[in-house]
């Protein structure tokens, strides 16, 4: 529907000065909606300019009138097509013509790009949005009528494309739906109506990248007017295989040895030769255990397209001297290339991406091994401390403060189970509370807690020590560490960023496929320090009830607010109000600097958290999600009588007053504490964080809140929000990316 | 785990295991090594040129090989480097450096020090609180003359033959 908008003029001398006549896609009465972010013509808007004559063009606001080339327009000669892109948000207004008396204008508003792909829920906003599906998962597309007041009613033409870049898209906008024919549909009137827009597979390499394009003028091709998810080199969004399955690559293997502690097995890809220079990851077993009894990792890694290394470690003395025999295999493979394998490895591995993973004392020695890189106490002949791209710890000790078993800024995954009899994570065993090492690090960093994985679950063969109930056993904690180990690995190594989802996508129940609808893994994720993140509290300073650690101030109308070290004071799990940090293993000794807060509250209150946002905060229209961790507290007498996952909502207000919530009790995610019953009454073990991230454009469904003028992040807790009673821990507090 | 251990591994500070599960000295072969080797079994590293395989017998109990905290054995005022166990039987045969006189210290302590971190000044109070723990020395068998072998390789050869 093509409304022409004329707001001009008596003109002096109509006959000398004609104004234009000027015609937009948007509908009767309502401004143009201009996405910032325009690329090329893509998220612009059409304005044609009807009638001949040479008009000046006068803009006010966060607008620009450019045409097809895309060079900025003082002046315009009709009848033409121009483009408008907006360059800012809030409103503003086109002005063609000479002078008042001859002009014409149209109104626009730049907003904030909007995700077109995610989830119907069940709640409010009813709609979830995600850059992630899995494959065969339903495609929903959400479009809300809220932000696209303008084009209520219209019909449009969706197709999911075959991800393009920047330039591919320029060379042909031609779209062609993955699936065949376009959806059609029709923006919606009242409120956002999920469209169904098909199903899609993750290909071979378990992961496909796609755009989505609402073909708003339905001629077939990708121009002003349509929406783009996928603008620039951006992926509209990304379909993930079974990461736990084998891989497309067959494997060989070959056990070599380089001498006294340097047995090794060896697996790479078969057509390593074909796939050029493939990154190394190394396997570092624990204490009486065997590095042949991996297979399970080193198979699936390297049909995934890894060359894989599990070698001898010399774990009884200590993590010392396991940290050197993974660094003393590591240069030995990488100088030996061109015999081990009689030479199929040679110039085939890249030493610039190497990824080490441990298990146990191995697990803390492939971090201490970093830590003399990083230090400069140790210098390999063939890599160094920038070639270390991840770290990943299973079930690791930490025998050595986190000062000298530290991960650094390289990226960190630490798996581990909650039914663990060995290095069993208590809180009466500092020296195996692995979540300290997982505090310590300072990059990008993950874990993965699995209900009922004991500690040998993750090798062949050792004897299963699991304590606890509903032990899940090898095939399936190996299934789970396949899937996580292999994310990491493409995350990391092959920078494919999208995998790294299954450990930041919590909020969507992102649990990677191939895992059992039973299987329980508590993830969390915190992006590296200090680089984009929004810090609103980590409660790492500004102590106390009021204050949050970025200096804004807090109110916390919960019972029993404590803000402390995450460190259980007296070792045993029974619950006492005397040490309200029950359960918690993440600070123990010298070195250990992790804080949070616990709160509870009983049947009947509706307390709340809030925050009033620093000014760098207040303007979220660059950042893409509020993210905090979240646990229930093991024992507390308030999650023992609730014995179920928790839910809760999540609140923002604008300047004006307008507030927005994102509730969650249809996602139900802070899970109920693994129910271990040692070291006392009750059962419960170490507290078990998620980490939630909600994208802040969840929040202006169906709502006018003004994401560039926020005041005030509120957590609500309660009945209406999901639990009448609960007792939580909360901790780093952020906005994010 | 047994009881034993579960008491043993959870300790937060090194304390000497009593009663000691360390029953005898079963064995003693002297040693003298052709190429000597740093023992990573001591934060200090020291150089082992000659020394003596004690082959001790044990509370299977203690033995139990683990990743988390579990009872360090030490023989005097250092962690024992072990070289062959046999835990169904309850035998450990450990490398003793240096000059091996006829009774030994042989016991187990708990903490969260794996022997690599242990230096001889901690090693030496541990030897003191087990003498104050009542730890009994252990008489040494009397030995053969000593075999000379070549490396640490043939030297946990010669222990696992044993």
């Amino acid at each position: 529907m093509l409304v022409a908008f004329l707001l001009a003029c008596a003109p002096k001398k109509a006959q000398d000065c004609p104004p234009p006549d000027l015609e937009t896609a948007a509908v009767d009465g309502a401004p143009l909606t201009l996405e910032t972010g325009a690329e090329g013509l893509a998220r612009t808007r059409a304005l044609a300019i009807n009638g001949a004559g040479i008009f000046a063009v006068k803009t006010t606001g966060p607008v620009e009138v450019v045409d097809a080339g895309g060079t900025v327009l003082q002046s315009a000669t009709g009848p033409a097509e121009v483009y408008l892109r907006a360059t800012g948000l809030g409103a503003g207004r086109v002005t063609l013509g000479a002078g008042e008396a001859c002009a014409a204008s149209v109104d626009i508003v730049g907003v904030v790009p909007s995700p077109l792909v995610g989830r119907p829920r069940t709640l409010a906003p009813f709609w979830m949005s995600t850059p992630s599906v899995w494959a065969g998962e339903t495609v929903w597309l959400g479009l809300d009528p809220t932000r696209w007041p303008d084009r209520v009613g219209q019909p449009f033409d969706v197709y999911v494309v075959a991800h393009r870049t920047a330039a591919e898209w320029a060379d042909d906008a031609t779209l062609v739906g993955v699936g065949g024919t376009p959806v059609a549909g029709t923006f919606p009137e009242a409120e956002l109506a999920p469209l169904e827009v098909g199903a899609f597979d993750a290909g071979s390499e378990a992961r496909a990248q796609f755009d989505v394009v609402v073909d708003a003028d339905r001629d077939g091709r990708l121009g002003p007017d349509d929406l783009l998810q996928g603008v620039g080199d951006d992926v509209g969004f990304t379909v993930l295989g079974d990461l736990s399955a084998r891989g497309p690559h067959g494997v060989e293997t070959v056990d070599a040895d380089g001498g006294r502690w340097l047995g090794q097995r060896v697996w790479w890809p078969t057509d390593l030769a074909a796939l050029g220079p493939r990154p190394l990851v190394v396997i570092s077993h624990g204490n009486g255990h065997q590095f042949i009894w991996y297979d399970y990792l080193g198979e699936h890694l390297a049909s995934w397209g890894y060359v894989v290394m599990a070698h001898e470690n010399n774990t009884n003395p200590g993590v010392e001297t396991a940290s050197t025999t993974t660094l003393r295999n590591t240069d030995w493979l990488l100088g030996n290339l061109d015999v081990v394998g009689d030479g199929a490895l040679g110039g085939l591995v890249d030493t610039g991406r190497i990824g080490w993973i441990g298990h146990s004392r191995g697990g803390e020695g492939v971090v201490r091994a970093l830590d003399r890189l990083m230090d400069g106490d140790d210098t390999p002949d063939t890599f160094g401390a920038d070639d270390i791209r991840f770290v990943a710890s299973i079930a690791p000790t930490v025998f050595n403060t986190v000062d000298d078993s530290n991960p650094h800024d390289v990226p960190y995954f630490l798996l581990a189970g909650t039914a663990d009899g060995d290095v069993t994570g208590g809180v009466d065993c500092p020296a195996c509370q692995f979540f300290r090492i997982w505090e310590a690090a300072t990059g990008p960093k993950a874990a993965a807690y699995v209900h009922g994985a004991s500690h040998n679950d993750f090798n062949c063969c050792a004897e299963q020590e699991g304590r606890g109930p509903d032990l899940i056993g090898r095939e399936r904690a190996q299934a789970i560490a396949r899937a996580y180990l292999l994310a990491a690995a493409r995350g990391w190594l092959d920078g494919d960023d999208a995998l790294l989802d299954v450990f930041r996508n919590e909020y969507a129940g992102f649990t990677p496929l191939g895992l059992d609808d039973a299987d329980r893994v508590a993830a969390t994720w915190r992006n590296a320090e200090g680089v984009s993140d929004v810090v609103l509290d980590d409660f790492q300073s500004g102590y106390g009830p009021v204050m949050s650690s970025s200096g804004a101030l807090v109110t916390c109308t919960a019972d029993a607010v404590v803000e402390d070290r995450l460190d259980d004071s007296d070792a045993v799990m029974t619950w006492s109000d005397a040490d309200p940090m029950n359960g918690m293993t993440r600070a123990a000794g010298a070195g250990d600097l992790a804080r949070g807060l616990v709160f509870a509250w009983s049947a009947g209150a509706s307390p709340t958290w809030s925050i009033a946002l620093p000014d760098e905060a207040t303007d979220t229209t660059a950042l893409g999600a509020v993210s905090f961790s979240v646990a229930q507290r093991s024992r507390h007498p308030e999650t023992v009588a609730r014995g179920a996952d928790l839910a809760f909502a999540v609140t923002l207000v604008d300047a004006d007053g307008t507030e927005a919530t994102v509730a969650f009790a249809d996602q139900a995610l802070v899970p109920t504490p693994y129910l271990r019953a040692e070291l006392g009454d009750g059962a419960g073990w170490a507290t078990e964080f998620v980490t939630v991230r909600i994208p802040l454009a969840d929040f202006t469904v169906g709502s006018t809140l003004d994401r560039a003028r926020l005041t005030t992040l509120r957590l609500d807790f309660g009945a209406a929000v999901g639990a009448p009673a609960g007792a939580l821990a909360l901790d780093n507090v952020e906005l994010v990316p | 785990m047994t009881p034993l251990l579960f008491a043993l591994a959870f300790a937060a500070e090194p304390s000497v295991v009593t009663p000691s599960p360390v029953r005898a000295v079963v064995s003693a072969t002297p040693f003298v090594l052709d190429v000597p080797y740093r023992s990573d079994w001591r934060a200090d590293r020291p150089e082992v040129r000659a020394g003596t395989l004690l082959l001790l017998d044990v509370d299977p109990a203690a033995l139990v090989v683990r990743d988390g905290p579990s009872p360090v054995l030490y023989v005097g005022a250092s962690p024992a480097e072990v070289v062959a166990r046999d835990i169904p039987a309850g035998r450990v045969t450990v490398v003793v450096p240096g000059a091996l006189g006829p009774d030994v210290f042989a016991y187990f302590a708990a903490g969260d020090r794996l022997p690599d971190r242990v230096t001889p000044e901690e090693g030496a109070r541990t030897l003191a609180d087990a003498t104050a723990a009542g730890v009994a020395p252990l008489r040494v068998p009397a030995a053969a003359a000593a075999r000379v072998v070549r490396d640490i390789d043939a030297l946990e050869a010669l222990a696992t033959a044993k």
